[in-house]
């Protein structure tokens, strides 16, 4: 049966396991071996909106693979402009591929697609639901650098109403028995209370605050956000909360030596350039890990044990 | 010293919220027993909460039937509390005897009701911060205290590299505690860096003791500090601009962390803030043993008073004292025993030397209160109806005792030390400096009434400071007292 990645809600702990080893073992292999695993297949990459990163991310993977790429990089350049339904899409182009790589700016749309074609289908992001490969590749980049993911101190920053990165991680994390988190947020942009709620009360700590200093001495992985205009109805409101969350390697002097500064990526002025240089940033690896943990998500996807 | 069996007749003692029992105590050095009237039952305040009903109600009591061959004291249907205890002081014993003493401090300590007191580790030379520190401290205040005391250890920069040995000395010594600075203003008493201080938190956890902190934040105080002194800003205003509550909660959530992942008591001293005391009550519904106190002035002043020029410069402390909202944000968290207690930070100064200048940054910070706050606390917390006779009680006195581990001391109950103070809760008292015990002469409450006064302070059995000001004992009564692990 065809396996298709949509959503991190569908993961057990076990099979989450799975892909973080399987992205070690990918890491671990020389790059002419890599290589040898899927020549001659082809990813069609449908990016029904822009998303470069992610984008490239995949075709090289593929390309690491000794597979070949198709698709579109936005949905003006098909026939989607021209009135094709989403799923005549879907069934035109699984003709051409073995496997589909799917981002689209309507949620459930990743699910849709894998209901309706043979070919397993990889969620490369759909509207503000489900973004598991970044998942899959935060939880990989925090156990690679960290050594393990249980137990660790996890804060987030930024903004952690609308950011579906950090919502899928928080909930990822929680699988993975991380219970201390710190949120910090300006008032407008905190964690739905939801997140927070779960059957077993007392075992996970969320602890709000709006002062990012307060985070850094005790956490060993500090994922910072993109704190967005547009979020705010209010610009005098986002004016006044745009550079309380910035980070500074002056920040960073109080930090346990080993923590880890992450970032989905892009950036724009939430982490100060003389950060990059200090030895906590880990966030352009962090894109490297993207390409591991997307090769072992095609590996896996089309059948190749590892 | 033997004392006689005395019995201290018609006391008032409260049973809880705002209920009340007539009852007489029998005590040497140590509480003997405590006899409800017969014939008498429980009830509450509201009963005789006017001097006209109070009458009534007497009138109509059963006399005490008392054993001969005891000296007989009465209380007069005053309220009989257990000594008050004030865990932060500065007496300045030995050297900085130019602003206060032990035997001025000690002596208004007893004019306030209060029988023990913890004098801080920072404003005495040497510093309280090594065994021998401590040995000469204590050796220079032999006879030199009216009333018991127990002291703070201190963590200093200046000391900082035999942390571990001071730490265990330190506590096997006695200490109550172990006091240290986010930010200090003493060249002689450095503050810590917060990785600092979490070291210290690790080593102080394994002697069960509390590790006490002036919560402000460094970098932030500075940074508007020096911005503000730069411009020539001297003002009361750049003052408070520079120690935000801002500045103080982000120490204090800071500290936070450090309890949790130290697992060691850390106490905040003087909270001013609402945003100070928001971490303080999340760590509390965590379970963290973190806790704070706060004082007197913040719970009475805001920035306004800044206006006023009589008290301007008496009324600096650091951290200064806020606004109104954050003002009954600090009620509302006594009421719930979210603060501990309520301390005074006592610290006084010639105020004609110190008090004078017109930079308000070289102005002396600190308030010599030992003296005010118990009849603050009756008048603005239990008789305005923020907090229950019970509260205020144990805001003053049993909550410092529990936290401390003050052998003895903080309830009225057979095996306890006889201290106590007799307050009225009926009368009304105007602050007026120069009927002050301290060194200093100075106050911001200056002029203000409060509704309840003390009348009587006994400690060990022994008045310490009665209605005309008499005392059975002398300067040097009181003892040293020594906190276990």
């Amino acid at each position: 049966m065809k396996k298709d990645l949509i959503s991190m809600d569908d993961l057990s702990v076990e099979e989450i396991k799975d892909y973080l080893r399987a992205a070690h073992i990918v890491e671990d292999m020389s790059l002419e071996k890599r290589v040898q695993y899927l020549p001659g297949r082809i990813m069609a990459a449908l990016f029904f909106e822009p998303s470069t990163r992610t984008r490239l991310s995949f075709e090289s993977a593929m390309h690491r693979l000794g597979g070949s790429v198709i698709g579109f990089a936005s949905k003006d350049a098909t026939s989607v402009a021209k009135g094709e339904s989403f799923t005549d899409t879907i069934h035109t182009v699984e003709n051409y591929s073995d496997i589909l790589v799917i981002r689209h700016p309507g949620e459930g749309t990743a699910r849709l697609a894998a209901q309706e074609s043979f070919l397993p289908v990889i969620n490369a992001g759909d509207g503000s639901n489900q973004h598991p490969t970044q998942t899959l590749l935060d939880l990989f980049t925090i156990e690679k650098d960290l050594g393990k993911i249980e137990g660790l101190k996890v804060a987030f920053v930024g903004d952690l109403k609308y950011s579906r990165t950090v919502h899928s991680l928080i909930r990822a994390l929680m699988k993975l028995n991380v219970t201390d988190f710190t949120l910090v947020a300006p008032e407008a942009l905190r964690l739905p209370h939801y997140f927070m709620m779960n059957d077993q009360p007392g075992r996970f700590r969320f602890y709000e605050t709006e002062r990012i200093e307060t985070a850094i001495q005790s956490c060993d992985v500090l994922y910072m956000t993109r704190i967005q205009r547009e979020r705010f109805p209010d610009l005098v409101e986002y004016e006044k909360v745009k550079d309380s969350y910035v980070l500074t390697a002056e920040m960073l002097q109080e930090a346990k030596e080993h923590l880890r500064v992450l970032h989905p990526l892009p950036r724009v002025n939430e982490i100060a350039y003389d950060v990059d240089k200090t030895e906590f940033a880990g966030y352009f690896p962090q894109a490297g890990n993207g390409v591991i943990m997307r090769q072992a998500i095609l590996l896996k996807h089309m059948g190749v044990e590892l | 010293m033997s004392v006689r069996s005395k019995v201290l007749k018609n006391a008032l003692l409260n049973t809880g919220g705002n209920r009340l029992k007539i009852a007489d105590i029998f005590y040497d050095r140590t509480i003997k027993e405590i006899r409800s009237r017969p014939g008498t039952k429980e009830f509450d305040w509201q009963t005789i909460d006017s001097k006209e009903k109070k009458e009534t109600f007497i009138a109509a009591l059963p006399e005490a039937d008392l054993p001969s061959g005891v000296e007989i004291c009465d209380a007069h249907y005053l309220l009989v509390m257990p000594g008050a205890i004030d865990p932060h002081v500065h007496f300045n014993t030995p050297g900085y005897e130019f602003r206060d003493d032990f035997e001025h401090g000690s002596t208004a300590a007893a004019y306030g009701g209060v029988t023990t007191v913890i004098d801080m580790p920072c404003t005495s030379i040497p510093e309280v911060t090594s065994l021998a520190g401590l040995l000469q401290k204590v050796e220079a205040l032999q006879k030199r205290s009216l009333i018991d005391f127990a002291l703070w250890g201190g963590i200093s920069a200046n000391h900082f590299d035999k942390l571990s040995s001071n730490v265990k000395e330190l506590s096997a010594a006695g200490v109550a505690g172990f006091k240290a600075y986010v930010l200090s203003g003493m060249k002689s008493f450095g503050d810590l860096s917060y990785k600092q201080i979490r070291l210290a938190a690790q080593k102080i956890r394994l002697t069960g003791k509390p590790l006490a902190l002036h919560a402000e934040d460094k970098t932030l105080v500075l940074n508007e500090k020096n911005r503000l002194q730069a411009q020539n800003a001297n003002s009361w205003q750049d003052y408070c601009t520079a120690r935000s509550s801002q500045a103080e909660a982000l120490a204090v959530e800071k500290l936070m962390y450090i309890a949790r992942d130290t697992g060691c008591r850390i106490h905040i001293v003087h909270l001013s803030s609402a945003a100070g005391l928001q971490p303080v009550i999340a760590a509390q519904k965590e379970g963290l043993p973190f806790t704070a106190e706060t004082c007197p002035h913040y719970l009475y002043f805001t920035q306004e008073d800044f206006k006023n020029p009589k008290i301007r410069n008496f009324l600096k402390t650091a951290p200064p004292v806020k606004h109104s909202a954050d003002r009954q944000a600090l009620w509302r968290a006594l009421a719930r025993g979210e603060i501990r207690f309520v301390t005074t930070d006592h610290a006084g100064c010639d105020p004609q030397k110190e008090k004078i200048s017109d930079n308000f940054w070289q102005v002396y910070g600190g308030i010599p209160g030992v003296e005010h706050r118990v009849p603050f606390l009756f008048s603005e917390g239990f008789k305005k109806g923020r907090l229950t006779l019970q509260q205020t009680i144990d805001l003053l006195s049993t909550h410092a005792a529990d936290f401390f581990r003050l052998k003895h001391k903080g309830k009225l109950s057979p095996g306890m030390d006889a201290d106590m103070a007799l307050i009225d809760l009926w009368s009304r008292e105007t602050v007026q400096s120069t009927r002050m015990h301290s060194k200093g002469q100075y106050t911001p409450f200056e002029g203000v009434t409060f509704s309840a006064s003390v009348a009587r302070t006994i400690l060990h059995g022994k008045v310490i400071m009665g209605e005309n000001n008499e005392a059975e004992v002398s300067i040097g009564y009181g003892k040293f007292l020594t906190v276990g692990e």
